[in-house]
């Protein structure tokens, strides 16, 4: 006798045994058959909790709450600043959220206000503490990365920072701030601001289901003290507005 | 620049104040000497007693003080005329001057004159003298000036984020526009409609 007829014969006895009237087959049957059926309810019931789930999404309420009376800020040197969100839009059957954020007022000329504009440039950007990481095209969010290096990929490619430094022309691409948002026009100029516009795409399964709190590390080239000081004395939309020829200024 | 005078033995001193209106496009020179001087190249007009000066306190940190000018003994006449001249903001700055008591001479010597104040006047009151017997009247005009440090600390400028501060200053830009009509507005983000 072949190994394998050895085999067959003691599936057979096991077989014969199991089928059999006795009570230890009986209580066998028994253990298998509730062992199955556990396995086939949590089975329905992961199946149900998904449909569930995408059946009941009610998405979340967010409350958009912008504050009339914010001063805008100026920006000398390097800051980080949350920004004041002056618009938002819902769009792409509420999947899409787009936010405006006012970030500061564009400044003056270096060199005591004869040499060239000054720039307000966006260094990082950090949401709920994570700094944001983005791709090749400057605005799609890549990853995010926590304090201690830990890289995370669940916001791929659905939040989108649009850095404007001076106007609605001014952004990372030739694309105007008002070709973007829903809703503005031409005269949406946001005249020597600089600002960002957010788009956020909702997905509950990757945690993104809101704006989050936002920090914008922004750095003016303008930073010695004495630019800062003439800019901000003669200034007439944020500063004293004192005529120039009434400083003295080398 | 420190002001060495320890070279001269008679010696006075007095308060040149210009007014500059603005407004008008017209300065006001006087001070308190009894002949008309040049300063500078620009002429004051000797108003002698008729003027009158506060004392200013010098400190190293921010002053944040006020001075206060007096002009006594202006005809009614001329009331219409300083009141037009919309006196608030002019700027004002005050110099002291040394003189020779002497030879009435403007001591030559590096910082004299020397700035007292500058400043813009921020408010101003007109006291009339009525003269019964006489029928005549007379006024007596305070003007209150500001250091710049103080106009400095007290300018309100800047943008804030709604419609009317944005227009003041760009008159089509609308940006701001739904500033006001986003407060409390709740969106359904995620929510298929």
């Amino acid at each position: 006798m072949s190994w394998f007829d050895t085999l067959l014969d003691v599936g057979a006895k096991a077989f014969t045994w199991f089928t059999g009237g006795g009570i230890a087959a009986q209580l066998a049957r028994t253990v298998v058959t509730g062992v199955a059926l556990n396995q086939v309810n949590k089975a329905i019931s992961k199946e149900q909790k998904k449909d569930t789930q995408k059946q009941q999404d009610q998405g979340v309420r967010l409350k958009v709450d912008p504050d009339p009376t914010a001063k805008i800020p100026v920006v000398y040197g390097r800051a980080a600043l949350a920004g004041i969100v002056t618009d938002a839009q819902i769009t792409n059957n509420n999947m899409t959220m787009w936010y405006c954020i006012t970030l500061c007022e564009v400044t003056g000329n270096l060199a005591l206000g004869q040499g060239a504009a000054s720039q307000i440039n966006l260094l990082r950007v950090y949401r709920d503490n994570q700094k944001l990481i983005f791709g090749s095209d400057a605005v799609t969010v890549v990853k995010t990365v926590d304090h201690s290096g830990v890289e995370n990929t669940d916001i791929n490619g659905l939040v989108k920072v649009y850095y404007f430094r001076n106007g609605s022309s001014s952004g990372p691409s030739s694309i105007p701030a008002y070709s973007l948002i829903p809703g503005w026009t031409a005269n949406h100029a946001m005249t020597n601001l600089a600002f960002a516009l957010v788009r956020v795409d909702y997905n509950r399964e990757k945690n993104v289901t809101g704006l989050g709190t936002l920090r914008f590390v922004l750095e003016n080239t303008m930073s010695q003290p004495g630019d800062c000081l003439y800019d901000y004395m003669t200034n007439t939309r944020y500063g004293a507005g004192i005529p120039a020829q009434e400083i003295y200024a080398q | 620049m420190p002001l060495n005078l320890s070279a001269y033995k008679n010696i006075t001193s007095n308060l040149f104040v210009r007014i500059d209106f603005s407004y008008t496009n017209t300065v006001l020179r006087i001070s308190d000497r009894t002949a008309t001087t040049t300063i500078d190249g620009e002429s004051y007009i000797a108003a002698g007693n008729f003027l009158g000066l506060t004392n200013t306190v010098s400190e190293l940190s921010n002053p944040g003080s006020e001075i206060t000018i007096t002009l006594a003994g202006i005809p009614n006449t001329a009331i219409t005329d300083i009141l037009n001249a919309r006196i608030k903001g002019s700027k004002v700055r005050i110099y002291r001057a040394f003189f020779d008591s002497i030879t009435d001479e403007l001591i030559n010597t590096s910082g004299n004159p020397s700035g007292r104040f500058t400043g813009i006047v921020t408010h101003y009151a007109v006291n009339e003298e009525y003269q019964v017997n006489e029928r005549t009247a007379s006024n007596t005009i305070t003007l209150i000036c500001s250091t710049i440090v103080d106009v400095l600390a007290n300018t309100t400028k800047g943008r804030r984020t709604n419609p009317a501060d944005m227009k003041r200053l760009y008159a089509s830009d609308t940006s701001m526009d739904r500033v006001p009509n986003l407060v409390g507005q709740e969106y359904d983000f995620g929510k298929k409609s």
